[in-house]
């Protein structure tokens, strides 16, 4: 498990053109980017392009890049919100109606049954998801999808660690009242 | 969902039902797909600047008028008319080296746009001019060797082979993850260049250990250095300093044959390295400030 001091270390040395660096870096923050776009996009195919290209955004301007660790964090994650604001607008632009997929999901072995069941629950959360406000969602996918603290949460949304708090609070609770309004009752 | 559920806060039980939700497994195929992109474009931003100042300020040498020739030769490939142009500045920048340590530093400069070059090349589909490009590589990475081995004794030793070691890891993971994407036709070269750059991580520290391809490789039978003399002969250092060389390591000096049309004795393209003076060998005389290209 890397510090936080080797996190910094890392972007430091990523900065002054160390590839290696640089690899560890997309192996560190790779896996959260790809579940935080995974939610938001609904497509495993559409989520792993922008996962990359999230990065070969980042790895072209990086040398004008000028904060620690956890900026680089928050900076990644804020172009990765900007992409898929782009990719929204693009899409409405061209007058095609997003549709709110169900995330594909690895299933090991399980029951048939389970994976109806996970299937459904994804469907409900994701349409449930859409239905709360952006601030919210942000900070739910965030935290839950790609685990970030709360204070990197804060740091990628440039809020204070107190409304961050107060929009998870609020989202949960907003999710959960848009869920049981469905009247699909949670397995 | 199986097994009892813990007690949970509902808000905490939904938070839980989203983690899981998107705990999604990545496929690790594409996963590695993705890091070779983004170390590719990683490597494409950093070489790009290091090599357009360096052109930038041999065409302040030569004359203003060659400053556009500078910006449309900087992403030409082997075959490209500007090819030539490019290959050009470099011998110029070479020429501009002042001592050891600056002739290291040039043919890092060379190197990385060596690999700069492999990387558009792949990128561009343009898979024929890689093991040329991967040849001139692997010969600049030699002269790397070389020069910071001349260097290892004196007070900047430690910098410059410090800054060839981390410069050469960064080429090494760039290599590797060209190797990740790349055609097979291209997969032997990418390996001897991978091979060479790791191998002169520890220059400076380690004897020598370069895997040259056979027909750069002066040590290979049958390879003939007179041959492959550049046209004025290699540079040695002059001033004072060149009697404190250290013995020079073997290099690569030779233009090994090319597989495309266009390259052949001639073509020097500033790259056959020029090897550091023996100790207490005066440097070949020459009119004050004449210093012959490569």
């Amino acid at each position: 498990m890397r510090t936080v001091d080797d996190v910094d270390e890392l972007v430091r040395r990523a900065r002054r053109g160390d590839g290696a660096a640089f690899g560890a870096l997309f192996d560190l923050f790779h896996p959260a980017l790809f579940r935080y776009l995974l939610a938001r996009v609904g497509d495993r195919d559409v989520a792993e392009d922008m996962a990359a290209e999230v990065f070969v955004e980042v790895a072209q301007r990086l040398h004008r890049f000028r904060g620690d660790g956890a900026g680089f964090r928050a900076w990644l994650f804020t172009v990765a919100r900007h992409d898929v604001m782009d990719r929204r607008r693009a899409a409405s632009r061209r007058r095609i109606e997003p549709v709110a997929e169900v995330p594909e999901l690895e299933v090991e072995a399980d029951p048939v049954e389970d994976e109806v069941i996970r299937r459904l629950e994804a469907e409900r959360i994701t349409a449930g998801l859409d239905r709360i406000t952006g601030e919210q969602r942000d900070v739910i996918l965030l935290r839950f999808a790609a685990g970030l603290s709360l204070q990197e949460t804060a740091d990628v949304l440039g809020k204070p660690l107190t409304a961050v708090k107060s929009l998870q609070h609020r989202g949960l609770a907003a999710l959960r009242r848009v869920l049981e309004g469905e009247g699909v009752e949670r397995p | 969902m199986t097994g009892p559920r813990p007690e949970r806060a509902p808000d905490d039980e939904l938070a839980a039902q989203v983690t899981r939700l998107w705990a999604a497994y990545l496929d690790s195929n594409r996963v590695a797909a993705s890091r070779s992109r983004a170390l590719i474009a990683f490597a494409s931003v950093r070489h790009r600047p290091r090599w357009l100042l360096a052109g930038v300020a041999a065409a302040a040498v030569m004359s203003v008028g060659a400053v556009g020739a500078t910006a449309a030769a900087q992403d030409a490939l082997p075959g490209d008319a500007t090819y030539r142009v490019k290959l050009g500045l470099e011998r110029v920048e070479l020429t501009l080296a002042r001592g050891p340590e600056a002739e290291a530093g040039a043919w890092l400069d060379i190197a990385e746009t060596r690999l700069e070059e492999v990387v558009r090349a792949q990128a561009e589909g343009r898979f024929a001019v890689i093991p040329e490009i991967l040849v001139r590589y692997t010969n600049a990475i030699a002269a790397v060797r070389a020069w910071v081995e001349a260097v290892q004794a004196t007070p900047s030793g430690p910098d410059v082979a410090g800054r060839a070691a981390r410069e050469l890891r960064t080429h090494e993971e760039v290599l590797e993850a060209l190797l990740e994407v790349a055609p097979p036709a291209a997969r032997a070269g990418l390996e001897r260049a991978r091979n060479a750059s790791h191998d002169a991580h520890g220059v400076g520290s380690s004897p020598p250990h370069v895997q040259l391809p056979p027909e750069a490789d002066p040590r290979a039978p049958g390879h003939s250095p007179a041959a492959d003399q550049p046209r004025s002969g290699p540079r040695e250092p002059v001033g004072a300093g060149a009697a404190t060389t250290p013995a020079p390591p073997t290099a690569a000096r030779s233009r090994p044959s090319m597989p495309t049309a266009g390259v052949g004795s001639r073509d020097r393209g500033g790259e056959t390295p020029r090897r550091p003076a023996a100790p207490g060998r005066q440097p070949e005389a020459g009119p004050p400030g004449e210093r012959p290209y490569p």
